[in-house]
């Protein structure tokens, strides 16, 4: 409530809205206009500079050539005429003092070092041939100004010089002076805008010509001037960048002069451009002031005037507040806050008929509470009743419960059990069936070792008859050798009597001799030969017998064997077919124990429904306690509502009367 | 509903207009129905070359190309371009008497496009697409002239230069001669200018000036002319005062015929050609250009700002000269 004690009126609002953001607009349109006109104005004082320095050097250009055309009728006339010295003389007296732009008038040098000026001239002809007139004169034949240069009487001057051509062979240079001062007279004369100034410089050597200030005529433009001005224009000059700048506080403008090697050079301070924009920038500050004031009484006024009646209505609706209904508002116009009035205006009425409506039904409705509440007191004893008889069934329900639970427990435990033995007795088959594979495969591997053993005795029976092969073959062999034995004895003999025959033959038969005696010797190692062959076979026959009785004898071993897994073989059958049988029993046993496991399953399902269906029993018993319990409470809570209400009704009667209407 | 088919019909017609132009730009060379009048200040032989030049070119692409050459004078350029505009001439090729009037010239040519040539007005009076300059950086001719003296004469510490400039106040005449004068500056040497004046681009008034100069008697190293007419009338002095051209270092611009034969003959030392064939074909081209309502972009070089055509020139010695013949 602390808040709204601190009241901000709905004018102070809109005051602090409006008046700011008209401030800002204000603002912004002088800081724009302001800065347009910034750029306007320094725009205008550079077209104006432009423009000026441009009739400048027009004028400037208009007089040089004037001068010159002047000069260059003289020369014309002189190199028509060819006068000789005297009478050049007479020609040239006119001019002097003609002209205030060359109050020297007009004279004539000659290479031989001769002057010819006007009368009353100074002129004098010590060092004339040195001289810049003279020497630059000789540079053309065109009469055109030259450099700056100090004259006798010590005047910054230049001169308009250039070679008379009359045919002749002596050289002569006809010039006319003016000085500098006049030159700056003539430019600071051209000067068209407020505080600007303008130079003349020559751009061959950076001389100034002219200027409003005489200290710097005739001196040389410098880039370490002190003066920065006159550093950058010495360095815009030097870069020929005739473009119009801002430098050192002033807009520079540049122009070269046709038919010379001069720059005109004019500039004016920024200060003097910006200083009506000072003046501009005061007028916008102060109109600004002014702006901002009559908008704000225009505002408060306005404002004034808009709320009064909301003044007027504040107060009605603040007496309605306070429940004082017999108020009556007046509205006057066609404004939004007049239908506000005439609405409120209604709603007064409107309201004040509701309220006495109210008044009528809340005395009955008082009557109608008393009642009720007698009602609901004796509803809510007839509940407590209800409540106690719940709970004393809930018990006995409870109880139950606990029983057929405990069944299904039971139930359920034998099931499992049975369901265990179940997946053991599965086992135990697969373990039989495993053993019946591995006892087959054991009789097949029995059976094929006797067949490999029957084997092996044919194949030693088969060794056997090739040894005793390899026995007669050896006789054969004794029975050749002995033959050749014989052989060799009888050839023996046979040398022994060649011998002899060669012995008789004496000397022929000595060669013969040799023979014999040579075949002799191979008898010989021919019997000892065949006796060690026939020693060797002995020995080979020696050997078979053996190996025959060695192979024999492993027949005889081997047939043992055979006998021996023969028997095994038979054993291994019978424990197959044991095994087989053992086999069709466990199936037997398994059918059963699965008999049994349906059955037992079957039973731990029906309990444990039958537990279930106790304990939603239970639980409805449980709902039914709690339900009473609830209507206990509610009959209570009714009990209470209604004195409650009985006790409302007395309150909105009380309160009703309150509103005066 | 109307409305809309009105604005739909006449945007497609406009569409069809806009692309009929641009087919119509497109091919080039099409000068049919196409009528300009090129008009000569007065008499020259370098004008001369690139007018008969335009006028080649300009048969070849069929336009209509008339040529009027006057007696020098704006007076009288002013009454041609007036006759022009009321016989229907669709652009005017003008080399003008005197560039100052070009804003009398652009008056009289009232709506009809104008390619100034040889002589260029202040930037100031033209514009784009309507008023365009066909010429050469006179700059660049200078700036080859200095650079050939400079090091034809680099042993030298001190240059005795004689200039002989063209018209006073002409375009080329200050473009040229304060080229020459910068670039020597810049070279730091002690550049004495002997003598300078105007010959207006006139052999007789150059053999004159250069007749005074010799009878100064003033040493001289290398004489600068703004064209190669008045560069023949100094050779023609120093023949007349017996003086062997050849011991002077001669300098022109244009590499006419005459000055050409010069530098084969060692009177002169060099020339800068300033194309007259490649001013006479860009004139066309740009004239083309402004008929047909567009810039200079497809012109060959034109500057970015759409408002001069500038040739490129080429530096002509004794060693390339043959070429230029």
């Amino acid at each position: 409530m602390e808040k709204y004690k601190k009241k901000v009126s709905i004018k102070a609002k809109l005051l602090g809205t409006i008046i700011p953001v008209a401030a800002v607009v204000v603002f912004v349109l002088i800081l724009v206009s302001y800065l347009v006109s910034k750029d306007m104005m320094k725009e205008s004082a550079m077209n104006l500079l432009d423009a000026s320095i441009g009739n400048q050097v027009a004028e400037m250009e208009g007089w040089l050539q004037e001068a010159l055309k002047s000069f260059e009728m003289v020369k014309k006339n002189i190199e028509a005429t060819k006068p000789n010295d005297k009478k050049l003389k007479e020609l040239l007296n006119p001019y002097f003092g003609y002209n205030m732009d060359y109050p020297e008038g007009i004279y004539v040098a000659s290479e031989d070092g001769t002057l010819v000026a006007p009368k009353g001239s100074k002129k004098s002809e010590k060092g004339m041939l040195e001289s810049v007139w003279y020497t630059q004169g000789l540079s053309r034949v065109n009469m055109a100004f030259g450099s700056a240069y100090t004259n006798e009487a010590g005047e910054s001057i230049i001169s308009a010089s250039g070679i008379l051509d009359d045919g002749e062979d002596k050289i002569r240079v006809i010039s006319a002076d003016v000085s500098l001062e006049h030159v700056s007279l003539i430019v600071n004369s051209m000067v068209e805008m407020e505080d600007a100034e303008a130079f003349l410089i020559d751009t061959v050597d950076g001389t100034i010509l002219s200027g409003r200030d005489s200290e710097r005529i005739s001196t040389q433009l410098s880039k370490e001037d002190n003066n920065p001005l006159f550093a950058g224009i010495a360095k815009s000059v030097e870069e020929n960048d005739y473009v119009m700048k801002e430098m050192a506080g002033y807009l520079v403008a540049f122009q070269e002069i046709g038919g010379t090697e001069w720059v005109m050079v004019s500039d004016v301070p920024t200060a003097t451009i910006y200083a009506n924009l000072n003046k501009l920038r005061l007028i916008m500050i102060v109109i600004g002031c002014i702006a901002m004031l009559c908008i704000v009484l225009l505002i408060e006024r306005m404002v004034h005037m808009i709320i009064r009646p909301i003044k007027v209505l504040t107060a009605d609706i603040t007496k309605m507040a306070e429940g004082d209904f017999t108020v009556e508002v007046k509205a006057k116009g066609r404004d939004e806050i007049a239908a506000m009035g005439r609405s409120v205006q209604k709603f007064v009425e409107s309201m004040r008929s509701m309220i006495q409506d109210i008044y009528q039904i809340s005395e009955k409705l008082g009557n109608q509470a008393d009642g009720s509440s007698k009602i609901s007191r004796e509803m809510y004893d007839a509940s407590i009743v209800q409540s106690d008889s719940m709970k004393e069934m809930n018990l006995t329900v409870d109880q139950l419960s606990v029983s057929v639970n405990e069944i299904a427990e039971s139930a359920t435990t034998l099931a499992m059990v049975v369901a265990d033995t179940k997946e053991d007795s599965v086992r135990v088959e697969e373990k039989m069936n495993e053993t019946v594979s591995v006892s087959q495969k054991g009789k097949e591997d029995m059976q094929k070792v006797g067949t490999a053993m029957e084997m092996i005795s044919t194949s030693i029976t088969r060794l056997e008859e090739a040894i005793n092969k390899v026995g007669t073959a050896s006789e054969e062999i004794t029975a050749i050798v002995s033959l050749i034995g014989n052989i060799a004895d009888e050839t023996n003999l046979l040398s022994l009597n060649a011998s002899i025959e060669a012995a008789r033959a004496g000397e022929v038969g000595k060669g013969f001799a040799v023979v014999a005696g040579e075949i002799g010797k191979l008898a010989s190692t021919s019997t000892e030969s065949v006796s060690n062959i026939e020693q060797l076979i002995h020995e080979v026959q020696a050997l078979v017998a053996d190996a025959v009785k060695q192979s024999r004898d492993s027949a005889e071993n081997i047939n043992e064997s055979g006998t021996l897994i023969g028997n095994a073989v038979l054993t291994f059958n019978k424990i197959y077919e044991n095994i087989e049988e053992t086999s069709s029993l466990i199936e037997d046993m398994i059918e059963k124990v699965e008999k049994v496991d349906a059955v037992a399953t079957n039973a731990a399902a029906i309990s444990e429904e039958q537990a279930a269906s106790t304990d939603e029993i239970l639980q409805t018993s449980e709902d039914m306690v709690t339900q009473s319990n609830h209507i206990l409470h509610n009959s209570e809570e009714v009990a209470n509502d209604a004195e409650a209400l009985a006790a409302t009704s007395e309150e909105l009667e009380r309160q009703v009367k309150t509103f005066r209407f | 509903m109307k409305k809309k088919t009105a604005v739909i019909l006449i945007l497609a017609m406009m569409s069809c207009l806009l692309a009929g132009c641009k087919v119509g730009s497109f091919t080039e060379g099409n000068g049919d129905s196409v009528k300009a009048l090129m008009i000569l200040s007065t008499e020259d032989t370098y004008r001369e070359m690139v007018a008969k030049e335009a006028q080649d070119i300009a048969k070849d692409r069929g336009m209509q190309l008339d040529l009027v050459i006057g007696d020098g004078t704006s007076d009288t350029q002013v009454k041609t371009i007036k006759d022009a505009v009321a016989k229907g001439y669709n652009v005017i090729i003008c080399n003008p008497a005197d560039a100052a009037t070009a804003l009398q010239l652009e008056i009289a040519a009232e709506d009809t496009p104008m390619v100034f040539f040889n002589s260029c007005p202040d930037e100031r009076l033209l514009k784009k697409g309507q008023y365009v300059y066909v010429g050469s950086n006179e700059q660049d001719a200078g700036t080859f002239q200095a650079e050939y003296a400079l090091d034809k004469l680099s042993g030298k510490d001190t240059l005795n230069v004689v200039i002989i400039e063209g018209e006073n106040g002409h375009s080329a005449t200050k473009g040229r001669t304060s080229a020459v004068k910068n670039v020597l500056k810049a070279s730091g040497k002690k550049i004495n200018y002997v003598f300078a004046d105007y010959a207006d681009w006139d052999k007789d008034k150059a053999k004159n000036l250069f007749d005074i100069v010799l009878k100064t008697g003033r040493t001289v190293d290398c004489i600068i002319c703004n064209n190669d007419e008045m560069a023949l009338g100094v050779i023609e002095s120093c023949k007349s005062n017996k003086i062997d051209p050849s011991s002077f270092l001669i300098l022109g611009v244009d590499a006419t015929a005459g000055g050409c034969e010069a530098i084969e003959n060692r009177d002169m030392g060099f020339t800068v050609c300033q194309s007259a064939s490649g001013q006479g074909k860009a004139c066309v081209d740009a004239a083309m250009a402004l008929v047909e309502g567009q810039d200079l972009t497809k012109v060959e070089y034109a500057m970015d700002n759409g408002i001069y055509v500038y040739v490129p020139f080429e530096p002509v010695s004794a060693q390339n000269v043959t070429e230029y013949k």
